[in-house]
Protein backbone atom coordinates (compact mmCIF):
# COMPACT_ATOMS: atom_id res chain seq x y z
CA UNK A 1 0.00 0.00 0.00
CA UNK A 2 1.49 3.34 -1.03
CA UNK A 3 0.40 5.29 1.61
CA UNK A 4 2.16 3.17 4.19
CA UNK A 5 5.17 2.79 2.29
CA UNK A 6 5.07 6.35 2.29
CA UNK A 7 4.92 6.63 6.11
CA UNK A 8 7.47 4.25 6.55
CA UNK A 9 9.75 5.70 4.57
CA UNK A 10 9.33 8.40 6.67
CA UNK A 11 10.35 6.65 9.76
CA UNK A 12 13.72 6.83 8.00
CA UNK A 13 14.73 10.49 8.31
CA UNK A 14 17.28 12.01 10.52
CA UNK A 15 16.65 12.19 13.79
CA UNK A 16 17.56 15.78 14.16
CA UNK A 17 14.01 16.07 12.64
CA UNK A 18 12.29 14.01 15.19
CA UNK A 19 14.14 16.32 18.23
CA UNK A 20 13.17 19.33 16.00
CA UNK A 21 9.54 18.50 15.60
CA UNK A 22 9.30 17.19 19.29
CA UNK A 23 10.39 20.33 20.53
CA UNK A 24 9.58 23.17 17.92
CA UNK A 25 6.81 25.72 19.08
CA UNK A 26 4.85 28.52 16.96
CA UNK A 27 4.22 30.75 19.66
CA UNK A 28 8.06 31.58 20.13
CA UNK A 29 7.70 33.43 16.87
CA UNK A 30 4.34 35.70 18.00
CA UNK A 31 5.16 39.57 18.51
CA UNK A 32 2.58 39.85 21.60
CA UNK A 33 1.84 43.40 21.45
CA UNK A 34 1.78 45.67 24.78
CA UNK A 35 -2.00 46.10 24.61
CA UNK A 36 -2.86 41.85 24.64
CA UNK A 37 -0.60 41.76 27.94
CA UNK A 38 -2.70 44.39 29.51
CA UNK A 39 -5.56 42.85 28.56
CA UNK A 40 -4.18 39.49 29.33
CA UNK A 41 -3.27 41.34 32.77
CA UNK A 42 -6.67 42.14 33.29
CA UNK A 43 -8.35 38.68 32.72
CA UNK A 44 -5.95 37.28 34.48
CA UNK A 45 -6.98 39.58 37.51
CA UNK A 46 -11.13 38.98 36.99
CA UNK A 47 -9.95 35.23 36.86
CA UNK A 48 -7.72 35.30 40.08
CA UNK A 49 -10.81 36.26 41.90
CA UNK A 50 -12.59 33.25 42.42
CA UNK A 51 -9.09 31.38 42.65
CA UNK A 52 -8.86 33.83 45.64
CA UNK A 53 -12.08 33.04 47.28
CA UNK A 54 -11.72 29.56 46.73
CA UNK A 55 -8.80 29.77 49.34
CA UNK A 56 -10.25 32.43 51.51
CA UNK A 57 -12.56 29.48 52.45
CA UNK A 58 -9.64 26.93 52.55
CA UNK A 59 -6.75 26.75 54.66
CA UNK A 60 -5.61 23.91 52.99
CA UNK A 61 -4.70 23.58 49.59
CA UNK A 62 -4.90 20.52 47.14
CA UNK A 63 -1.54 18.84 47.59
CA UNK A 64 -0.69 19.64 51.14
CA UNK A 65 0.66 23.15 50.35
CA UNK A 66 -0.64 25.70 53.61
CA UNK A 67 -2.34 28.14 52.02
CA UNK A 68 -1.76 31.72 54.19
CA UNK A 69 -4.01 34.55 52.47
CA UNK A 70 -6.06 35.46 49.56
CA UNK A 71 -3.97 35.22 46.46
CA UNK A 72 -3.07 38.81 45.52
CA UNK A 73 -3.72 39.81 41.97
CA UNK A 74 -1.33 42.31 39.97
CA UNK A 75 -1.50 45.38 41.62
CA UNK A 76 -2.46 44.69 44.92
CA UNK A 77 0.32 45.20 48.23
CA UNK A 78 2.14 42.00 49.47
CA UNK A 79 3.26 41.66 53.02
CA UNK A 80 6.14 40.09 52.73
CA UNK A 81 5.15 37.95 55.89
CA UNK A 82 2.10 36.33 54.16
CA UNK A 83 2.85 32.60 53.31
CA UNK A 84 2.41 31.99 49.69
CA UNK A 85 -0.90 30.25 47.98
CA UNK A 86 -0.53 27.63 45.54
CA UNK A 87 -2.91 26.51 42.84
CA UNK A 88 -2.70 23.47 41.08
CA UNK A 89 -3.12 22.84 37.34
CA UNK A 90 -4.15 19.36 36.56
CA UNK A 91 -1.18 18.44 34.43
CA UNK A 92 0.10 14.61 34.02
CA UNK A 93 2.91 13.82 35.25
CA UNK A 94 4.07 12.22 31.38
CA UNK A 95 4.00 15.45 30.01
CA UNK A 96 6.68 16.42 31.96
CA UNK A 97 10.21 15.47 30.66
CA UNK A 98 12.62 15.28 33.21
CA UNK A 99 13.20 18.74 34.83
CA UNK A 100 12.12 20.44 31.44
CA UNK A 101 8.63 21.68 31.21
CA UNK A 102 7.75 21.21 27.47
CA UNK A 103 4.55 21.84 27.60
CA UNK A 104 1.89 22.06 30.24
CA UNK A 105 -2.18 22.53 28.30
CA UNK A 106 -2.74 24.36 31.36
CA UNK A 107 -6.69 24.14 32.65
CA UNK A 108 -9.02 26.79 33.88
CA UNK A 109 -8.71 29.20 30.72
CA UNK A 110 -4.86 30.00 31.79
CA UNK A 111 -3.35 29.52 28.30
CA UNK A 112 -0.29 27.64 27.73
CA UNK A 113 3.47 27.83 28.19
CA UNK A 114 5.90 26.05 27.02
CA UNK A 115 9.49 26.37 28.62
CA UNK A 116 12.61 24.39 27.40
CA UNK A 117 16.42 24.73 28.59
CA UNK A 118 16.40 24.72 32.25
CA UNK A 119 19.97 25.75 32.48
CA UNK A 120 19.25 28.78 30.21
CA UNK A 121 19.42 31.79 32.94
CA UNK A 122 16.29 34.11 31.34
CA UNK A 123 13.23 32.68 29.11
CA UNK A 124 10.80 34.61 27.71
CA UNK A 125 7.25 33.14 29.02
CA UNK A 126 4.03 33.93 27.73
CA UNK A 127 1.66 32.94 30.46
CA UNK A 128 -2.28 33.94 29.34
CA UNK A 129 -1.02 36.82 26.62
CA UNK A 130 1.20 37.92 29.52
CA UNK A 131 5.17 38.30 28.69
CA UNK A 132 7.16 37.21 31.66
CA UNK A 133 11.13 37.48 31.82
CA UNK A 134 11.71 33.80 33.83
CA UNK A 135 14.17 32.46 34.84
CA UNK A 136 14.63 28.73 36.19
CA UNK A 137 14.99 27.82 39.50
CA UNK A 138 15.16 24.66 41.73
CA UNK A 139 13.59 25.37 44.70
CA UNK A 140 12.40 23.32 47.77
CA UNK A 141 9.69 23.93 50.56
CA UNK A 142 10.54 23.11 53.86
CA UNK A 143 7.15 23.72 55.07
CA UNK A 144 5.62 21.22 52.52
CA UNK A 145 8.84 18.35 53.21
CA UNK A 146 10.52 17.30 50.50
CA UNK A 147 8.48 18.31 47.83
CA UNK A 148 10.93 19.00 45.23
CA UNK A 149 9.61 21.83 42.64
CA UNK A 150 11.29 22.73 39.77
CA UNK A 151 9.68 25.75 38.96
CA UNK A 152 10.05 28.75 37.19
CA UNK A 153 9.35 32.57 38.45
CA UNK A 154 9.09 35.61 36.22
CA UNK A 155 8.03 39.35 36.97
CA UNK A 156 5.15 39.89 35.39
CA UNK A 157 3.99 43.63 36.05
CA UNK A 158 6.35 44.04 38.37
CA UNK A 159 5.25 41.45 40.93
CA UNK A 160 7.15 38.07 41.58
CA UNK A 161 4.95 35.43 40.24
CA UNK A 162 5.94 31.37 39.81
CA UNK A 163 4.86 27.93 38.68
CA UNK A 164 6.32 24.71 38.51
CA UNK A 165 6.09 21.06 38.58
CA UNK A 166 6.19 19.66 41.63
CA UNK A 167 8.44 16.81 40.89
CA UNK A 168 6.69 13.94 43.96
CA UNK A 169 2.88 14.50 42.55
CA UNK A 170 3.98 15.72 39.05
CA UNK A 171 1.51 18.17 38.66
CA UNK A 172 2.11 21.80 37.99
CA UNK A 173 2.01 23.91 40.82
CA UNK A 174 1.36 27.81 40.60
CA UNK A 175 2.54 30.00 43.15
CA UNK A 176 0.40 33.22 42.93
CA UNK A 177 2.81 34.99 44.51
CA UNK A 178 6.80 34.31 46.18
CA UNK A 179 7.05 35.51 49.72
CA UNK A 180 9.56 35.10 53.07
CA UNK A 181 9.23 32.08 54.30
CA UNK A 182 10.02 28.39 53.27
CA UNK A 183 10.06 29.31 49.70
CA UNK A 184 12.74 31.53 50.14
CA UNK A 185 15.15 28.71 50.05
CA UNK A 186 14.69 28.98 46.89
CA UNK A 187 18.09 29.23 44.89
CA UNK A 188 17.80 32.72 43.96
CA UNK A 189 21.72 32.82 41.75
CA UNK A 190 21.56 33.00 38.07
CA UNK A 191 24.05 30.33 36.76
CA UNK A 192 26.78 32.98 36.08
CA UNK A 193 26.55 34.26 39.71
CA UNK A 194 26.94 30.61 40.70
CA UNK A 195 29.96 29.91 38.54
CA UNK A 196 31.77 33.29 39.94
CA UNK A 197 30.62 32.29 43.37
CA UNK A 198 32.14 29.16 42.85
CA UNK A 199 35.40 29.92 41.34
CA UNK A 200 36.08 32.55 44.24
CA UNK A 201 35.51 30.05 46.73
CA UNK A 202 37.63 27.55 44.78
CA UNK A 203 40.98 30.17 45.02
CA UNK A 204 40.25 31.04 48.65
CA UNK A 205 38.74 27.47 49.61
CA UNK A 206 41.98 25.58 50.45
CA UNK A 207 40.69 22.79 49.03
CA UNK A 208 43.88 22.00 46.98
CA UNK A 209 47.43 22.72 47.65
CA UNK A 210 48.03 23.86 43.76
CA UNK A 211 44.58 25.77 42.64
CA UNK A 212 46.59 26.77 39.64
CA UNK A 213 46.54 23.55 38.22
CA UNK A 214 42.89 23.32 38.23
CA UNK A 215 40.40 24.27 35.57
CA UNK A 216 36.96 25.25 35.94
CA UNK A 217 34.31 23.34 33.77
CA UNK A 218 31.95 25.41 32.23
CA UNK A 219 29.00 22.83 32.42
CA UNK A 220 27.33 24.04 35.10
CA UNK A 221 25.55 20.29 36.31
CA UNK A 222 22.21 19.67 38.09
CA UNK A 223 22.03 16.78 40.42
CA UNK A 224 20.26 15.37 43.44
CA UNK A 225 22.12 17.70 45.23
CA UNK A 226 21.66 20.61 43.38
CA UNK A 227 23.91 22.74 40.93
CA UNK A 228 27.66 22.09 40.95
CA UNK A 229 30.15 23.68 39.04
CA UNK A 230 33.75 21.03 38.73
CA UNK A 231 37.40 22.08 39.00
CA UNK A 232 39.55 19.29 37.11
CA UNK A 233 43.16 19.21 38.26
CA UNK A 234 45.62 19.19 35.02
CA UNK A 235 49.10 17.85 35.35
CA UNK A 236 51.37 18.98 33.02
CA UNK A 237 48.42 19.37 30.59
CA UNK A 238 46.50 16.27 31.37
CA UNK A 239 43.66 15.78 32.79
CA UNK A 240 43.70 13.79 36.26
CA UNK A 241 40.22 12.17 37.90
CA UNK A 242 40.95 14.55 40.43
CA UNK A 243 38.32 17.44 41.00
CA UNK A 244 36.72 19.64 43.53
CA UNK A 245 33.09 20.64 43.19
CA UNK A 246 31.28 23.45 44.32
CA UNK A 247 27.52 24.00 44.09
CA UNK A 248 24.33 25.21 45.34
CA UNK A 249 21.80 22.22 47.45
CA UNK A 250 18.57 22.36 46.53
CA UNK A 251 17.66 24.10 49.66
CA UNK A 252 19.93 27.00 48.50
CA UNK A 253 23.11 26.24 50.81
CA UNK A 254 26.54 26.98 49.56
CA UNK A 255 28.29 23.26 48.92
CA UNK A 256 31.32 21.99 48.15
CA UNK A 257 32.35 18.35 47.22
CA UNK A 258 35.98 16.89 47.07
CA UNK A 259 36.31 14.20 44.53
CA UNK A 260 38.95 11.61 44.86
CA UNK A 261 41.35 12.31 47.20
CA UNK A 262 42.64 16.11 46.08
CA UNK A 263 46.15 16.67 47.16
CA UNK A 264 46.90 14.56 50.24
CA UNK A 265 43.90 13.62 51.27
CA UNK A 266 43.92 10.17 52.23
CA UNK A 267 41.68 7.40 53.52
CA UNK A 268 42.40 7.18 57.38
CA UNK A 269 42.40 3.91 59.47
CA UNK A 270 39.42 3.89 61.00
CA UNK A 271 39.86 1.76 64.19
CA UNK A 272 41.15 4.71 66.02
CA UNK A 273 38.28 6.38 66.35
CA UNK A 274 34.64 6.24 67.43
CA UNK A 275 32.39 5.46 64.54
CA UNK A 276 29.29 5.68 66.08
CA UNK A 277 29.61 8.57 67.45
CA UNK A 278 30.32 10.04 64.03
CA UNK A 279 27.39 8.33 63.09
CA UNK A 280 25.54 9.75 65.61
CA UNK A 281 26.77 13.18 65.06
CA UNK A 282 26.12 13.29 61.27
CA UNK A 283 22.09 11.41 61.90
CA UNK A 284 21.45 14.78 63.93
CA UNK A 285 22.94 16.15 61.58
CA UNK A 286 20.96 14.75 59.33
CA UNK A 287 17.87 15.19 61.31
CA UNK A 288 18.08 18.74 61.72
CA UNK A 289 17.97 19.13 58.08
CA UNK A 290 15.19 16.71 57.36
CA UNK A 291 13.47 17.32 60.76
CA UNK A 292 10.61 15.11 61.35
CA UNK A 293 10.62 13.60 57.51
CA UNK A 294 13.86 11.66 58.47
CA UNK A 295 13.11 7.91 58.33
CA UNK A 296 16.12 6.29 57.99
CA UNK A 297 20.15 6.69 56.94
CA UNK A 298 22.15 3.97 56.43
CA UNK A 299 25.46 3.97 57.16
CA UNK A 300 27.57 2.40 55.13
CA UNK A 301 29.68 3.78 51.74
CA UNK A 302 30.84 6.36 54.02
CA UNK A 303 34.70 6.97 54.11
CA UNK A 304 36.74 9.36 56.29
CA UNK A 305 39.93 11.05 55.02
CA UNK A 306 42.12 13.31 56.31
CA UNK A 307 42.62 16.80 54.72
CA UNK A 308 46.50 18.40 54.11
CA UNK A 309 45.20 20.75 56.98
CA UNK A 310 45.01 17.92 59.65
CA UNK A 311 41.14 17.92 59.69
CA UNK A 312 39.86 14.93 59.00
CA UNK A 313 36.37 14.86 56.24
CA UNK A 314 33.63 12.06 56.52
CA UNK A 315 33.11 11.55 53.07
CA UNK A 316 29.17 10.25 52.55
CA UNK A 317 27.23 9.45 49.63
CA UNK A 318 24.30 7.82 50.38
CA UNK A 319 20.59 7.95 50.64
CA UNK A 320 18.11 9.23 53.25
CA UNK A 321 14.65 8.07 53.16
CA UNK A 322 12.33 10.27 53.61
CA UNK A 323 8.72 11.46 53.28
CA UNK A 324 7.02 13.98 51.71
CA UNK A 325 3.89 15.56 52.75
CA UNK A 326 1.74 12.93 50.48
CA UNK A 327 3.51 10.40 52.82
CA UNK A 328 5.14 9.23 50.36
CA UNK A 329 8.69 7.89 50.62
CA UNK A 330 10.97 8.99 48.92
CA UNK A 331 14.88 8.68 48.88
CA UNK A 332 17.13 11.44 48.79
CA UNK A 333 20.35 11.39 47.81
CA UNK A 334 22.64 13.64 49.81
CA UNK A 335 26.68 14.19 50.19
CA UNK A 336 27.71 15.22 54.10
CA UNK A 337 31.03 16.39 54.98
CA UNK A 338 31.88 16.89 58.61
CA UNK A 339 34.97 18.99 59.47
CA UNK A 340 36.27 16.78 62.68
CA UNK A 341 39.12 19.07 64.63
CA UNK B 1 17.51 12.87 34.51
CA UNK B 2 19.46 13.80 31.87
CA UNK B 3 19.56 11.29 28.77
CA UNK B 4 23.26 10.89 29.19
CA UNK B 5 22.76 9.86 32.69
CA UNK B 6 20.26 7.24 31.19
CA UNK B 7 22.62 5.95 28.81
CA UNK B 8 25.44 5.73 31.42
CA UNK B 9 23.06 3.47 33.27
CA UNK B 10 22.52 1.38 30.02
CA UNK B 11 25.76 1.31 29.42
CA UNK B 12 26.26 -0.24 33.17
CA UNK B 13 23.01 -2.52 32.39
CA UNK B 14 21.39 -1.13 35.76
CA UNK B 15 17.92 -2.19 35.01
CA UNK B 16 16.82 1.59 36.81
CA UNK B 17 17.18 2.85 33.27
CA UNK B 18 13.79 1.61 32.38
CA UNK B 19 12.30 2.95 35.08
CA UNK B 20 14.08 6.28 34.18
CA UNK B 21 13.22 6.21 30.55
CA UNK B 22 9.64 5.18 31.73
CA UNK B 23 9.19 7.91 33.85
CA UNK B 24 10.97 10.29 31.55
CA UNK B 25 9.60 9.46 28.18
CA UNK B 26 6.65 6.69 29.24
CA UNK B 27 3.69 9.06 28.58
CA UNK B 28 4.58 10.39 25.32
CA UNK B 29 5.83 7.10 23.90
CA UNK B 30 2.33 5.46 25.16
CA UNK B 31 0.60 8.26 23.27
CA UNK B 32 1.98 7.75 20.33
CA UNK B 33 2.12 4.18 20.33
CA UNK B 34 -2.06 4.48 20.97
CA UNK B 35 -2.04 7.10 18.36
CA UNK B 36 -1.15 4.04 15.79
CA UNK B 37 -2.50 1.45 17.41
CA UNK B 38 -5.58 2.98 19.41
CA UNK B 39 -5.77 0.12 21.01
CA UNK B 40 -4.47 1.05 24.91
CA UNK B 41 -2.89 -3.00 25.82
CA UNK B 42 -1.66 -2.73 22.03
CA UNK B 43 0.01 0.26 22.82
CA UNK B 44 1.53 -0.83 26.30
CA UNK B 45 2.78 -3.77 25.25
CA UNK B 46 4.55 -2.29 22.01
CA UNK B 47 5.99 0.24 24.72
CA UNK B 48 7.18 -2.35 26.73
CA UNK B 49 8.62 -3.93 23.50
CA UNK B 50 10.16 -0.67 22.90
CA UNK B 51 12.03 -0.41 25.83
CA UNK B 52 13.44 -3.80 25.48
CA UNK B 53 14.93 -2.85 22.30
CA UNK B 54 16.56 -0.15 23.71
CA UNK B 55 18.00 -2.34 26.53
CA UNK B 56 19.08 -4.72 23.73
CA UNK B 57 20.46 -2.10 21.22
CA UNK B 58 22.47 0.02 24.20
CA UNK B 59 25.35 -0.87 24.20
CA UNK B 60 27.01 -1.47 21.71
CA UNK B 61 24.45 1.56 20.28
CA UNK B 62 25.43 5.17 21.74
CA UNK B 63 22.00 7.35 20.17
CA UNK B 64 22.59 11.22 19.79
CA UNK B 65 19.26 11.90 20.75
CA UNK B 66 17.89 9.03 23.06
CA UNK B 67 14.64 10.45 22.76
CA UNK B 68 14.48 10.11 19.19
CA UNK B 69 15.73 6.84 19.14
CA UNK B 70 13.13 5.28 21.35
CA UNK B 71 10.76 7.07 19.27
CA UNK B 72 12.20 5.59 16.36
CA UNK B 73 12.11 2.12 17.97
CA UNK B 74 8.87 2.50 19.07
CA UNK B 75 7.54 3.87 16.14
CA UNK B 76 8.91 0.70 13.95
CA UNK B 77 7.54 -1.43 16.57
CA UNK B 78 3.70 -0.20 16.60
CA UNK B 79 3.60 -0.52 12.96
CA UNK B 80 4.24 -4.05 13.07
CA UNK B 81 1.71 -4.55 15.11
CA UNK B 82 -0.54 -2.48 13.13
CA UNK B 83 -0.09 -4.49 10.47
CA UNK B 84 -0.48 -7.92 12.23
CA UNK B 85 -3.45 -6.29 14.33
CA UNK B 86 -5.58 -4.94 11.38
CA UNK B 87 -6.65 -6.39 8.05
CA UNK B 88 -9.29 -4.54 6.28
CA UNK B 89 -10.57 -2.52 9.97
CA UNK B 90 -9.01 1.08 10.68
CA UNK B 91 -9.24 2.33 14.09
CA UNK B 92 -6.80 4.83 14.72
CA UNK B 93 -4.50 7.91 14.00
CA UNK B 94 -2.32 6.21 11.86
CA UNK B 95 -5.11 4.92 10.26
CA UNK B 96 -6.25 8.68 9.27
CA UNK B 97 -3.10 9.60 8.43
CA UNK B 98 -3.18 6.54 5.63
CA UNK B 99 -6.10 7.84 4.38
CA UNK B 100 -5.01 11.59 4.31
CA UNK B 101 -1.96 10.16 2.24
CA UNK B 102 -3.72 7.88 0.10
CA UNK B 103 -6.44 10.58 -0.58
CA UNK B 104 -3.23 12.34 -2.05
CA UNK B 105 -2.09 9.61 -4.25
CA UNK B 106 -4.51 8.04 -6.82
CA UNK B 107 -2.57 4.59 -7.52
CA UNK B 108 -1.22 2.25 -4.96
CA UNK B 109 1.10 0.46 -7.27
CA UNK B 110 3.04 2.92 -8.75
CA UNK B 111 4.57 4.55 -6.22
CA UNK B 112 5.35 0.61 -4.32
CA UNK B 113 7.19 -0.23 -8.14
CA UNK B 114 8.79 3.15 -8.71
CA UNK B 115 10.22 4.14 -5.72
CA UNK B 116 10.84 1.00 -3.27
CA UNK B 117 12.82 0.72 -0.68
CA UNK B 118 15.85 3.19 0.01
CA UNK B 119 14.72 4.93 -3.16
CA UNK B 120 11.53 5.84 -1.20
CA UNK B 121 13.43 6.68 2.09
CA UNK B 122 16.04 9.01 0.47
CA UNK B 123 13.31 10.81 -1.40
CA UNK B 124 11.21 11.41 1.87
CA UNK B 125 14.59 12.88 3.89
CA UNK B 126 14.83 15.18 0.59
CA UNK B 127 11.66 16.10 1.07
CA UNK B 128 11.80 17.15 4.57
CA UNK B 129 14.84 18.95 4.00
CA UNK B 130 12.44 21.15 1.48
CA UNK B 131 9.98 22.13 4.11
CA UNK B 132 10.20 25.17 6.23
CA UNK B 133 11.14 24.76 10.18
CA UNK B 134 7.24 24.96 10.62
CA UNK B 135 5.54 23.09 8.42
CA UNK B 136 8.00 20.35 9.36
CA UNK B 137 6.90 20.09 12.80
CA UNK B 138 3.26 20.06 11.65
CA UNK B 139 3.90 17.15 9.08
CA UNK B 140 5.94 15.10 11.40
CA UNK B 141 4.08 15.33 14.41
CA UNK B 142 1.02 14.27 12.16
CA UNK B 143 2.48 11.86 10.13
CA UNK B 144 5.55 10.26 12.35
CA UNK B 145 4.07 11.11 15.83
CA UNK B 146 0.68 10.47 14.90
CA UNK B 147 -1.03 13.06 16.83
CA UNK B 148 -3.88 14.48 15.68
CA UNK B 149 -4.77 18.04 14.64
CA UNK B 150 -6.45 18.98 17.47
CA UNK B 151 -2.81 17.76 19.17
CA UNK B 152 -0.65 19.38 17.23
CA UNK B 153 -2.31 22.96 17.08
CA UNK B 154 -2.79 22.34 20.87
CA UNK B 155 1.01 21.47 21.34
CA UNK B 156 2.53 24.44 18.77
CA UNK B 157 -0.06 26.79 19.74
CA UNK B 158 -2.14 27.63 16.75
CA UNK B 159 -5.59 26.79 15.52
CA UNK B 160 -6.91 23.23 14.15
CA UNK B 161 -7.41 25.06 10.95
CA UNK B 162 -4.03 26.55 10.56
CA UNK B 163 -2.53 22.81 11.22
CA UNK B 164 -5.23 21.18 8.37
CA UNK B 165 -4.45 24.03 6.09
CA UNK B 166 -0.65 22.99 6.37
CA UNK B 167 -1.00 19.40 6.27
CA UNK B 168 -2.88 19.84 2.92
CA UNK B 169 -0.72 22.14 1.35
CA UNK B 170 2.73 19.90 2.63
CA UNK B 171 0.93 16.26 1.33
CA UNK B 172 0.22 18.26 -1.96
CA UNK B 173 3.78 19.27 -2.31
CA UNK B 174 4.87 15.82 -1.20
CA UNK B 175 3.27 14.49 -4.36
CA UNK B 176 4.40 17.44 -6.66
CA UNK B 177 7.91 17.01 -5.29
CA UNK B 178 7.44 12.70 -5.98
CA UNK B 179 6.76 13.54 -9.59
CA UNK B 180 9.10 15.61 -10.33
CA UNK B 181 11.56 12.83 -9.82
CA UNK B 182 9.99 10.94 -12.13
CA UNK B 183 7.39 8.89 -10.23
CA UNK B 184 3.90 8.50 -11.78
CA UNK B 185 1.43 9.38 -9.37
Amino acid sequence: MKAEKILEALGEIDEKFIEEAMNYNMKKKFNWKPIIAVAACAAFALAAIPVANHFANNDMVDGGTTAGTVAPVPGDEVDDDVDYVAYEYSVNKGEIIGNHVVELKVSKSRGRYVIKDKLDTQKTVYLNGMEWTAKYENSWSETDYKVIVDRYTGVCNGRNMSFGVNSITGKCEFFMFKTTGDIDKTVKLTRDELYEIAYDNFLSGGYTEDPENYQLSDECSNGSAGYWFKFTRFVDGIETSEHVRIGLRNNGDLYWFVGNRIGEMKDVDVSGFDMDKIYDAIEIKVKKIYGDAYVDFEREGAVLRKRTDGSYVFDYSGHIDVKNSYGKVVQERCFLIVIMD
Amino acid sequence: MTDETILEMLFARSEESISAIDEKYGHKCRKMALGILGNEQDAEECVNDAYLGLWNAIPPERPSSLAAFLYGVLRKLSLKKYRANTAGKRCSYYSDALDEIESTFASAETVESALEGKYLVEAMREFILTLNEENRAVFLRRYWFMESCREIAAALGTSEKNVTVRLTRTREKLRKFLEERGVEI
